[in-house]
């Protein structure tokens, strides 16, 4: 790179003394000043005395017209120095591209998303069978719809690969994306874990749109038996819509309960009563071992192997072991994260200043959010502080409507602040009707109700807000 | 059987790693390949200098079994391969083809091919291809496996044909997937010669460029295959293993076709900077996308045996990105040289055709977004 070269007035050419110009019998490393003066340009075919020096070339040029900053790109922008990025397409995702939008009419905003970005109710997930509503019909707006009315560049279908916060900028599959502020709404998986057997890598994990409708791709071919690891509440809502949609279902859980980390055990037994009768087999103790296929066709058909040694035929296994958020592309790029990523309350910013995290993927004060109405509150957080206003995000306990058409069941677990301060009192009961509450010290700091006593819940809510912010 | 009494036992000697390793292959570059480069667009296969890459060491870097240091240099093996493509990506195409035969033996359990043939193929001693291309879209329900066999009991009898396999020649060496019916019925991989009987090799296509690359329809009609040349049965868990490092090995042929683009793009600087700044994707910008994809290549090159589904989509997706990233140089290298880069002979249209070969060649881009879509169901 450092040999003298010589560039052609006339046409561009250049002369390279290390390469020569071989084809009119200059040998490589043959010195500009011991060319031939009946030598020609090979390109143009004007002689030596056309050829300038490289240097000399650009000094004529580029400090008479060359522009000193980057002139303006006819290329539509991802992104940019000036813009919010926000990577994710889920509710927290749009929520905050919305919220942003509200607050500033002006602000380039990219949204950039794995999937195709459509815009679905995520809780509907676990009640569209007993509905009779199929994956498609739960998709409310089209991503390049909900982008257009928003006026949001939307790069679907773009997974992140990296984030360099020194830089700011985003490596994805599609190349490198500048940001300005970068939101991360990047959502949580569950759970995996490694079983035995052939068909382990069959189970089917169910977060989003894309493996719900892989799920019912599965349970097209009319009735099947399904077996659900996990009895949280994803596991007992599923459980509850695959028999609504005629499917048998064995449910197997670790705990010796259902709803083992939010329900007390009186409440738990009422739904177990509520769930027999319709033919959910509830394995408590008990959870897969190994999974082989089992008939000879193999695309359905499955021998599951349970850790108590019993064994079970079945068309289809859905795991269902719990959320962990998705922290992976924050942790390699250094942001502090613990379970999920770390977010200050005050503006949900994270460890690096010009990046935000929310939803299933954050972690606030030690604590995860995996419901609708926490996530709103946060992307609005999110949104003023991008706007250079503040909108805190407050702790509230968890309402959490569990979404068992059998029996109406209302939780608020208490917060971790006061789990160990405290107990479950069982105030009145009646058949499947069930009120409980959680006392710290005498008052009651979270509730679980069930049947008649659900329709509790509005008022017990409030009282268990004012305890709460009386006691922080 | 005299090759294994011969090799047995032999530790291999240390080859030649780190700077000591690239520069030799400057020099061979330099010496022995840039001369022929436009040749080998054309149609010139260039065994010679193969072999010289392989008695360099190139091919044995990521193979523990070979390199003296007992690791898995994919890295070295990637740079290499990089540093090749920068002058002529046919040749840094053809040592993925090879490292990637290596990398067959060095997965399975064939004690056998490891003692008698590897040292050969690592030493460029022995050339030989992939021929998974076929294999791989099956695998990923993209087509139907286009080799059948019929088990006995010292071998398969293999028939089937496949369309387009590179680095091949006379008594070059391909693994082979294949469909046995019969009693037990399953996809078994083997390693085959192409000078075994029934092998028949046909040069049917001509492609814009890259015609040097020993690329045939490969015909097989009751070729037998011995039983101590299969290298994975059962089939599935044998490739999950060596799947990242399969993938993985292609991606230095974009990031060498990269770094060359960047450099012509840098070249004109002087001659058209001040014109050339009102482009798109100028060589500082493409340089940044350069060294993001090498680090985040490089992370992934230390754990290839990583089983976790996270791990192996990003494989996929840093394969992708090479795909995209490398037509994204090569248009640029065109608009930033202007009419000097439209010749017959300027580096880069040919960069510009070796560039849609890595988004075409397997797994192309269409069929690894196609894959990291199941993926993201999953």
């Amino acid at each position: 790179m450092n040999t003298p070269r010589w560039i052609c007035k006339t046409c561009g050419w250049i002369y390279d003394e290390s390469k020569g110009d071989p084809d009119s019998g200059l040998a490589p490393g043959t010195r500009f000043e011991d060319i031939p003066e009946d030598w020609s340009c090979p390109l143009c075919g004007v002689t030596k005395a056309d050829f300038i020096t490289l240097e000399e070339y650009a000094a004529q040029r580029g400090a008479s017209s060359g522009p000193k900053n980057r002139p303006p790109r006819a290329k539509g922008q991802v992104g940019g120095e000036d813009a919010v990025v926000i990577v994710g397409s889920g509710i927290a995702g749009w929520t905050v591209a919305e919220r942003l939008r509200a607050r500033d009419p002006e602000r380039a905003i990219t949204l950039i998303c794995a999937d195709d970005g459509c815009v679905y109710p995520k809780p509907a997930l676990s009640m569209a069978i007993g509905q009779g509503r199929g994956a498609d019909d739960l998709v409310e707006q089209s991503g390049s719809d909900k982008a257009a009315e928003l006026g949001v560049t939307l790069q679907a279908n773009t997974r992140v690969m990296g984030i360099k916060p020194a830089d700011k900028r985003l490596m994805t599959a599609k190349g490198n994306v500048k940001y300005g502020q970068l939101v991360l709404a990047l959502g949580a998986s569950q759970r995996r874990r490694a079983f035995e057997g052939e068909a382990a890598d069959d189970i089917l994990r169910v977060n989003d749109l894309a493996s719900y409708r892989k799920m019912r791709e599965r349970l097209e071919s009319g009735a099947q038996h399904v077996t659900l690891i996990g009895a949280g509440l994803i596991g007992v809502e599923f459980a509850e819509d695959l028999h609504a949609g005629g499917h048998r279902v064995t449910l197997l859980d670790l705990g010796e309960q259902l709803l083992g980390r939010l329900a007390p055990p009186p409440v738990a037994a009422r739904l177990l009563d509520a769930l027999k009768p319709q033919g959910i087999d509830f394995r408590p103790g008990v959870s897969l071992a190994a999974l082989e296929r089992g008939g000879a066709s193999d695309c359905a058909g499955y021998r599951a192997t349970l850790t108590d040694g019993a064994t079970l035929a079945t068309d289809l296994v859905i795991s269902a072991m719990g959320l962990v958020p998705n922290i992976e592309l924050a942790k390699k790029a250094g942001l502090t994260v613990n379970r999920g990523i770390h977010a200050d309350p005050a503006d949900m910013r994270s460890s690096d200043p010009h990046i935000f995290a929310l939803g299933d993927c954050a972690e606030v004060d030690g604590r995860s959010y995996f419901y609708i109405e926490p996530i709103k509150r946060q992307a609005e957080a999110v949104a003023a502080a991008i706007c250079g206003e503040s909108a805190p995000f407050e702790r509230r306990p968890t309402a959490i409507r569990v979404k068992t058409p059998s029996l109406a069941l209302n939780l608020c677990p208490p917060d971790l602040s006061v789990a160990d301060q405290g107990h479950w009192v069982l105030e009145s009961e009646n058949a499947t009707a069930c009120r409980m509450s959680f006392l710290a010290h005498g008052k009651p700091v979270g509730y679980a109700l069930s049947g008649a006593e659900a329709a509790q819940a509005g008022a017990l809510y409030e009282t268990v807000c004012t305890n709460m912010a009386a006691s922080s | 059987m005299s090759a294994v009494t011969q090799t047995m036992n032999t530790t291999p000697s240390a080859a030649p790693e780190g700077e000591l390793l690239f520069n030799a292959i400057r020099d061979i570059v330099r010496d022995k390949l840039a001369p022929l480069t436009v040749k080998i667009d054309q149609g010139y296969y260039p065994a010679e200098v193969l072999r010289a890459l392989g008695e360099a060491g190139a091919f044995r870097q990521h193979l523990a079994s070979q390199n003296g240091r007992g690791e898995y240099d994919l890295q070295a093996a990637l740079k290499a391969m990089d540093i090749v493509s920068q002058q002529c990506m046919s040749t840094g195409f053809m040592m993925w083809a090879q490292d990637v035969v290596c990398w067959y033996i060095e997965m399975s359990n064939n004690e056998h091919l490891k003692q008698t043939l590897l040292p050969k193929l690592a030493s460029g001693e022995a050339l030989g291809g992939t021929a998974l291309s076929n294999p791989m879209k099956y695998l990923a329900g993209i087509e139907p496996l286009l080799v059948s066999a019929v088990e006995t009991e010292e071998g398969f009898i293999l028939n089937g044909t496949l369309p387009w396999v590179s680095n091949l020649g006379p008594d070059h060496w391909f693994g082979s997937i294949f469909k046995v019916g019969g009693d037990n019925p399953r996809d078994v991989m083997a390693l085959v010669n192409t000078s075994w009987p029934g092998m028949e090799l046909k040069q049917l296509a001509k492609f814009c460029g890259m015609e040097g690359t020993g690329t045939y329809a490969l015909f097989l009609k009751d070729v037998f295959v011995p039983k101590n040349h299969v290298l994975g049965d059962p089939l599935i868990p044998y490739l999950k293993k060596m799947k990242a490092g399969f993938i993985l090995l292609q991606t230095g042929m974009a990031t060498g076709v990269i770094e060359s683009c960047i450099q012509l793009c840098e070249e004109v600087e002087p001659k058209l900077g001040h014109v050339n700044c009102y482009l798109d994707d100028r060589p500082d910008e493409l340089r940044v996308e350069l060294d993001d994809a090498r680090e985040a290549i490089a992370g992934l090159c230390e754990t290839p045996f990583n089983p976790d589904p996270d791990y192996i989509r990003t494989v996929l997706e840093a394969r992708l990105l090479g795909g995209e990233l490398v037509l994204k140089a090569a248009n640029s290298a065109m608009l930033h040289t202007g009419a000097n880069g439209y010749l017959f002979d300027a580096p880069a249209q040919r960069k510009l055709r070796e560039a849609y070969f890595v988004a075409i060649v397997t797994p192309a881009t269409k069929h690894l977004r196609k894959e990291i879509d199941a993926m993201a169901a999953a």
